[in-house]
């Protein structure tokens, strides 16, 4: 009896070290990727020049600080974001294809987005800069189409997943077929600035977009992070939840809004980053633990990670020109999926 | 390599010599160039969007041009330059790798936080309409003119459209009564039609040929029974939409199947530069027209 006491409590050791070693490890390698991140770009300009040589340019100085520095920290920042969120839906839909798009997040997002291009193209917005209109669109989507959600699936201050996920399809649904009466009515420019959006992109952000977005997500993470055993009891059933005093309706409406609001901010300025939010908490279950307060961390580093390695190759694989960053993202990290699902199932 | 493009387009002899007169145009307000400072400054322009470039070409001022976008593929030689991706999905860092001091652009040009950006690094952005009209066209000389110091080039490059386009009007035999049509997409899943507002409409108005599609407004899906009901004589198709199929695969397609049995497979696959882009060859797209239906 001692002897498997000893044999489980050894594994428990090892599988606590083999978790600790990988939190430290992609930990530590978000600075290497920050690094290359700052360092590779069209512009023949690197990290070192700017630190140690003294014959550099104001503009190598500005491409540093202006385009990349911001760039790579927006990257890391959105991954993070949308990482966490997609774990925060599995966990509470108990749905393992949540993701931010199963709310109608997103979909609201890209309704919005191109309802915004279309009125750029043509009355317009009287009160609003160009350049704001179409993030400031994005984002009310996101908001109304989480306030629908609640409108459709609420039902005196009752919250059931089931619901929600059933309420979720209909937005996406109607959000999509809105999407397409507007392809239709565009001209051919403006489709084209909404296909473009709908692929993401991180061409232009500057601290301007990067400062709100940290803002929104860092206090969504902390915000979830303080609800990460409630979030747990959550996921083992709402009548198990409640027994141990959880007020499970209030906490399902708060982490819906921080996740919602998270996933507003992050697509509203880069537009749709696909597969980070679906697919890399799955990834960080299987590599590591389903259990929140190691899995919210990990899956933030793992999605920031992935996204700024996935910007990388966006803007260095055809220099100077730049690809859609929703096809490096699925391009990097589905082969390693399909690595880790073969490996659950043994397969060498 | 001028009058040489891919071989599936139909060239006549009389587009060729428009386009070899507008090089020689642009080869003589070319002579006088290198002793013309450019506004006092070192012009090193990213051009982006075919029209924009192909008018640089034009006025014979191609020697600032240092990187150039994806659509710009006219004249050939333009094709040998760094590429920094589309016009309306550009990368700052990849435009400011090129040297460029300048960026000539079609509108669309964007996202427009990239264009903020580019701005505040000193780039100076220069952003040119492209109205789907002549006088539009004229304008967009004028400006690129103006900005390059080649305002008597301009002229003569105006001057020498418009009577090229007098010219083909004057002896066109064309009436209202012949229908035409181009067709952005033809796909199984259906047709794409240019309406009003778009180059093609513009190019069948001038010659004061009827647009079939002329009800749609912009690029638009519509139905294939428009082609049965009121078969064009004539159907334009730009190449990039049917890259690998010859025009009896076109006609086999379910969506032109009817129409090639009523009416023939009158198709034609054009340079989707010169029949979707306001160039100075205008001119040239219109002869080409004209000519496929004599």
């Amino acid at each position: 009896m001692s002897t498997t006491a000893t044999r489980i409590s050894r594994q428990i050791t090892k599988h606590e070290l083999k978790q600790r070693t990988l939190l430290i490890a992609s930990l530590l390698s978000l600075p290497v990727i920050a690094i290359v991140a700052i360092s590779v770009g069209p512009a023949s300009v690197n990290l070192l020049d700017v630190m140690f040589q003294k014959s550099i340019t104001e503009l190598q100085v500005n491409i540093i600080t202006d385009i990349r520095v911001p760039r790579m920290m927006m990257t890391m920042v959105t991954g993070a974001g949308l990482a966490v969120s997609g774990v925060i839906l599995q966990s509470m839909f108990k749905n393992p294809l949540a993701d931010p798009g199963i709310v109608g997040v997103s979909a609201g997002s890209a309704l919005f987005a191109a309802i915004g291009f279309w009125i750029n193209a043509s009355i317009g917005f009287a009160f609003i800069p160009y350049s704001l209109s179409i993030p400031l669109m994005a984002f009310f989507g996101a908001v109304f189409s989480i306030a629908l959600l609640f409108a459709i699936a609420g039902e005196s201050g009752q919250l059931q997943t089931n619901l929600l996920v059933l309420a979720g399809v209909a937005i996406n649904t109607l959000a999509t077929m809105l999407l397409g009466i507007i392809i239709l009515l565009v001209d051919d420019s403006t489709l084209r600035q909404i296909t473009f959006w709908n692929l993401g992109s991180y061409a232009g952000i500057g601290f301007t977009q990067f400062a709100p977005t940290l803002l929104v997500v860092v206090i969504g993470f902390f915000f979830l992070w303080r609800q990460r055993r409630a979030l747990t009891l959550l996921s083992l059933g709402e009548k198990q939840a409640r027994t141990q005093g959880i007020k499970t309706e209030k906490l399902k409406l708060w982490s819906l809004i921080a996740t919602a609001a998270i996933v507003a901010v992050c697509v509203c300025f880069t537009g749709i980053v696909g597969f980070v939010g679906l697919v890399v908490p799955h990834i960080c279950r299987m590599l590591l633990t389903s259990k929140l307060s190691i899995l919210l961390p990990f899956a933030a580093v793992v999605g920031g990670g992935l996204v700024a390695l996935a910007d990388i190759a966006a803007r260095t694989i055809n220099m100077p020109e730049e690809l859609p960053i929703g096809l490096l993202t699925s391009l990097l990290g589905v082969p390693f999926f399909i690595w880790l699902i073969r490996k659950q199932r043994g397969i060498r | 390599m001028l009058c040489n493009n891919k071989n599936h387009f139909h060239h006549e002899q009389g587009k060729c010599d428009m386009t070899i007169r507008k090089v020689l145009i642009s080869l003589m307000v070319c002579a006088g160039f290198y002793s013309i400072p450019v506004l006092g400054q070192q012009y090193k322009i990213a051009s982006a969007g075919g029209s924009i470039t192909e008018t640089i070409y034009a006025l014979g001022r191609e020697s600032v041009i240092v990187a150039v976008d994806s659509s710009s593929q006219y004249p050939a030689s333009v094709t040998t330059l760094p590429q920094f991706g589309y016009f309306r999905q550009i990368s700052p860092e990849g435009i400011i790798s090129t040297g460029a001091t300048h960026v000539f652009a079609a509108k669309g040009f964007g996202p427009e936080s990239a264009v903020e950006q580019l701005s505040s690094l000193g780039m100076n952005v220069e952003i040119f309409d492209v109205p789907r009209t002549v006088p539009g066209l004229h304008t967009m000389i004028r400006q690129i003119g103006a900005k390059l110091d080649a305002a008597t080039e301009s002229e003569a490059l105006i001057a020498s459209i418009d009577k090229d386009i007098a010219t083909i009007v004057k002896k066109s035999t064309q009436s209202r009564q012949t229908t035409v049509a181009f067709l952005m997409s033809v796909t199984d899943h259906g047709l794409r039609a240019a309406g009003q507002d778009t180059v093609p409409h513009l190019i069948f108005d001038t010659l004061e040929l009827t647009n079939v599609f002329a009800e749609v407004n912009g690029f638009k899906s519509v139905s294939p029974e428009t082609l049965v009901v009121t078969p064009p004589e004539l159907i334009i198709i730009p190449s990039h939409q049917v890259e690998g199929l010859s025009t009896s695969d076109i006609c086999s397609l379910q969506a032109m199947k009817l129409y090639a049995s009523a009416k023939g497979c009158n198709v034609l696959i054009v340079d989707p530069l010169m029949f979707l882009g306001m160039t100075p060859r205008l001119a040239d797209a219109m002869q080409i027209v004209l000519n496929e239906l004599k």
